[in-house]
């Protein structure tokens, strides 16, 4: 009974210093009840995780983008046969397919520079760079194309 | 006397000549015209734009098949060893690929093998080479053509191409001395009269194929003395005219041959494709008669009506043929060996007819409606016919089952009959990929996608949302009390739609377009200004006028509903208006280009606003009124807006993917209720066409663009709940120039000891 007694003590004392350090550990990241914006009478939802603006992916990692990234090869072996309408018909697909690349908007806009045409060849830039501005090799590449577009503009 | 008389016989002769000269000189002029016109005639024809097919898609095998089909390829038992050959063995397709030429792109055709898993392309490869495809494409599929005004299909035929055994065929059934009348044929009116005494009814015509001719060009049907008389005559000058070549050339391509539903099929090159799916050119002895016999009695000859009549004329015409030397022996006794085999009766309909209108409307500042009919031309489009044919069936099933839902919807007349509109756009493109602008065809030919002007209802309230974010966020706390607004010195108070357990009075930007508030949105648009709203909509082209009254707010003012879909594709987008593009090449009859258009752009708003926009229109569709596409089950997710008017005269639902946009309307033409909202009329309607093309829904959300940010605000303040005790904090996005800076006011800052021991006390409450 003794025996049983003293075991005990130790016990709770463990217990007290392990939910005293567990409370403090909780305290740092304090869950706040999160809900569901519109319904508060749904039981909370999982939260959408929001993920800051990632740097393009050149890399595809679906069946879109991979298809897309086929097109926009054939886009550019167009241009480099100097067939720019051809060109845009490849790279429109591509776009449709998978805006995010950035890759088909700077063809695209490739294109339009060789069909002298500067708005478009700057709306298509404009698109390249918000979807491809992050990664420094294409950044270079496309402030380059924005050049040459103010140029023809001028 | 008698003298006097031959003079004045004389004088009649002379003067009856004249008269039939005269005559004869004017039908001569009618018959040049009509004639020349019809010599040089080449309908346009109006393609889809090519199929795209990649590993990953989904696109099940049934429907590749059945686009295949559409494209005319053909089933066969063994391996596809020629092109237009396809067969399906477990989990693959195999298809001989057919050579296409259009602008811009030439593709040899090869044999590909396409494997699928649940549902979806698993890989693509050449059968020849063993090379594995990336992307495949398929040829652009007909959609139909312009030939008339009825927009006939017909596929014209060169004398040169039409085999010796076609046109021997039709002589022998038609008109077997031919070659040797002038325009008719005395004997064979006397041998038709004859035959016709013998048998006490009508066996046999003594018409000749240009008298046949003469009558289905210029004369009305009855039967009457001075028919028969123009008849001759003009059979005569038609025989002076024009060379027997050229005769039997336009009568072959224009005699009537059967019916499929409710389109004609007329001339030889149709029929030999609607009974036999073969060119005119292909056509064997046996086929060639069956063709040939039908010519007379289509209803009664046709084999799809009666078989049997129809293989007992066939040989009533191969035996004439034999009996005047045409054939010989051998080839008569084994053409009448053979089965009448036909390919299958397809129903011929009209193809996408509301887009072709558009696209006529389109065409119209380029190409007169008579080039379109003559010139020969081919015209690319960028309609999707699998996008267009399961809108159809979604629009006519939905419209069907509200219906029966609602029985008071029905309407015994097809004028009056609940209507709707589905237009499918590809937001980042402009392509429009499908564009139903009615129930039914046949029945109303108002193009209610690119003609109708409807009040939009709630549909509007995006644009109303959009012209706020300058000042306003996301999170921004909006009025939910009734207020009472003065309209050209009248009172007028909004209502919510939907009635209201617990009322807040105030609630969330995000919440009120979610819930589709019309207090919160009306007291937005005064909190923005209305002339600022106006202002800020003017960029959409919208060509309906939009006045700076509070109930523009609620969608008060009508819109066209294309213009409605391409204000949508701004904000799914990124901010981009790509302008809807229906027509991508025009070219002449050698394969020239006469015309291309492209993706055209223009910048609307910044890519962060569109994002934000769209991220509301999510929780439209998660929270707001449209969760019941939840019960769907689409992957990915979908941003939308429902909409509904007063009364219930018009239900909408706009909603859109990275990658796809639809807009679907329901209503009467009348302005009748429809009874239902957008939630319960359109929406279904949408769902099941986005369930119906997988190949367009990848599941991949909307991608955040530079210029937003996420932070942790209190639900009921909208400001940032960091270091609050705020019971309800939750993430939203912000432009990162309005972005909250100011700490919740409604609830203290937190306290770390009572958070401690708040903290502690439910570690142990929890412990079992």
């Amino acid at each position: 009974m003794a025996l049983k007694t003293s075991s005990t003590a130790p016990r709770r004392y463990q217990r007290f210093i392990l939910g005293f350090f567990c409370g403090l550990l909780l305290f740092g990241c304090m869950p706040q009840t999160k809900v569901s914006v519109y319904n508060k009478q749904t039981p909370p939802a999982p939260l959408p995780t929001r993920k800051p603006s990632v740097p393009p992916t050149v890399k595809p990692d679906s069946a879109q983008a991979l298809a897309a990234e086929a097109l926009v090869d054939q886009g550019r072996q167009l241009l480099a046969q100097g067939a720019p309408d051809a060109a845009i018909r490849v790279l429109e697909r591509s776009v449709a397919l998978d805006s995010n690349s950035g890759q088909n908007y700077y063809y695209l806009a490739e294109a339009w520079l060789m069909k002298q045409n500067a708005h478009q060849a700057r709306e298509f830039n404009r698109l390249a760079d918000m979807n491809l501005g992050r990664d420094p090799d294409w950044k270079t590449r496309i402030d380059r194309q924005n050049d040459r577009i103010n140029t023809l503009g001028h | 006397m008698l003298k006097k008389s031959i003079k004045w016989l004389l004088i009649l002769l002379v003067l009856v000549s004249a008269a039939v000269t005269l005559y004869g000189w004017h039908l001569s002029g009618r018959i040049e015209k009509r004639f020349s016109a019809r010599l040089w005639r080449m309908p346009s024809t109006v393609y889809s734009d090519t199929t795209l097919l990649y590993p990953g898609q989904g696109f099940d095998r049934k429907n590749l098949t059945e686009k295949l089909k559409s494209l005319g390829y053909r089933m066969v038992a063994g391996r596809p060893n020629n092109q237009g050959e396809m067969r399906m063995t477990k989990g693959t397709v195999e298809v001989y690929l057919k050579d296409f030429k259009i602008p811009s792109q030439h593709r040899s055709g090869n044999p590909v093998r396409l494997r699928f898993d649940r549902g979806r392309i698993k890989s693509i490869e050449r059968i020849d080479t063993g090379d594995r495809l990336a992307i495949m494409e398929l040829e652009p599929e007909e959609i139909g053509q312009f030939y008339g005004p009825e927009r006939e299909r017909r596929q014209l035929v060169s004398i040169r191409q039409v085999p010796p055994n076609l046109v021997r065929a039709a002589l022998a059934a038609e008109d077997s001395r031919f070659y040797g009348h002038h325009g008719f044929d005395p004997v064979g009116i006397l041998r038709a009269f004859y035959v016709n005494l013998r048998a006490g009814r009508i066996r046999q015509g003594g018409s000749t194929i240009t008298q046949q001719l003469a009558k289905n060009f210029f004369l009305t049907p009855e039967r009457t003395i001075v028919r028969k008389l123009n008849e001759l005559i003009m059979s005569v000058i038609i025989e002076l005219k024009y060379q027997k070549e050229e005769i039997l050339e336009i009568y072959l391509n224009d005699i009537y041959l059967g019916q499929s539903g409710t389109v004609a099929i007329n001339g030889v090159g149709e029929a030999c494709l609607f009974y036999f799916a073969k060119p005119v050119k292909d056509m064997s002895l046996a086929e060639a008669a069956t063709i040939a016999g039908i010519i007379r009695a289509p209803g009664r000859y046709s084999p799809y009506i009666d078989k049997k009549r129809c293989r007992q004329r066939r040989d009533a015409v191969l035996k004439a043929m034999s009996a005047k030397n045409w054939i010989s022996d051998a080839e008569l006794q084994s053409a009448l060996a053979q089965p009448i085999e036909t390919v299958g009766e397809n129903i011929v309909v009209k193809k996408a007819p509301y887009f072709m209108d558009y696209l006529s409307h389109q065409l119209g500042s380029l190409y007169s409606r008579d080039d379109l009919t003559r010139l020969g031309l081919s015209i690319y489009t960028t309609l999707d016919t699998r996008v267009q044919d399961a809108a159809e069936k979604a629009l006519y099933r939905g419209l069907t089952r509200l219906e029966k839902s609602i029985a008071t919807l029905k309407r015994a007349a097809p004028a009056q009959k609940l209507q709707g509109a589905v237009i499918v756009v590809q937001p980042k493109t402009g392509f429009i990929l499908a564009m139903v602008g009615g129930r039914d065809y046949a029945a109303s030919q108002y193009n209610r996608a690119t003609q109708s002007r409807r009040q939009p209802g709630s549909a509007f309230k995006p644009f109303i949302y959009l012209a706020a974010l300058d000042q306003l966020t996301p999170a921004s706390r909006l009025s939910n009390e009734p207020r009472t607004y003065m309209i050209d010195g009248k009172p007028w108070t909004p209502e919510n739609a939907a009635q209201e357990v617990g009322v807040n009075m105030s609630v969330s930007m995000r919440a009120a377009l979610a819930a589709s508030n019309n207090r919160a949105t009306v007291d937005l648009a005064m909190q923005t200004g209305l002339e600022q709203v106006v202002e800020k909509t003017a960029p959409f082209q919208f060509t309906t006028p939009i006045k700076p009254y509070p109930s523009l707010a609620l969608g008060a003012f009508e819109v066209v509903p294309l213009e409605l879909a391409r204000a949508y594709c701004v904000l799914a987008g990124d901010g981009v208006l790509s302008h809807p593009l229906s027509i991508k090449d025009v070219t002449d009859d050698h394969g020239r280009l006469l015309s291309q258009a492209h993706l055209n752009i223009d910048r609307m708003i910044s890519p962060a606003k569109a994002y934000i926009m769209t991220d509301m229109l999510k929780s439209v569709v998660s929270e707001g009124t449209a969760r019941a596409l939840s019960g769907w089950n689409l992957p990915g997710p979908v941003a939308g807006k429902t909409g509904t008017t007063n009364n219930f005269r018009d239900a909408w639902f706009v909603g859109y993917t990275p990658n796809i946009l639809a807009l679907v309307w329901v209503g009467f033409d009348n302005g009748d209720p429809v009874k239902a909202s957008g939630a319960k009329a359109a929406l279904p309607i949408w769902a099941e066409l986005m369930k119906a093309i997988p190949q367009y829904i990848s599941g991949a959300d909307f991608k955040m663009p530079a210029g937003v940010v996420t932070r942790t605000v209190c639900s009921e303040s909208g400001l940032l709940a960091a270091g609050r005790t705020c019971p309800l904090p939750m993430e939203e996005i912000f432009l990162e120039d309005i972005v909250p800076d100011q700490p919740c006011p409604l609830h203290p800052a937190r306290n770390p000891i009572k958070d401690l021991i708040h903290g502690i006390k439910d570690l142990f409450n929890s412990t079992p």
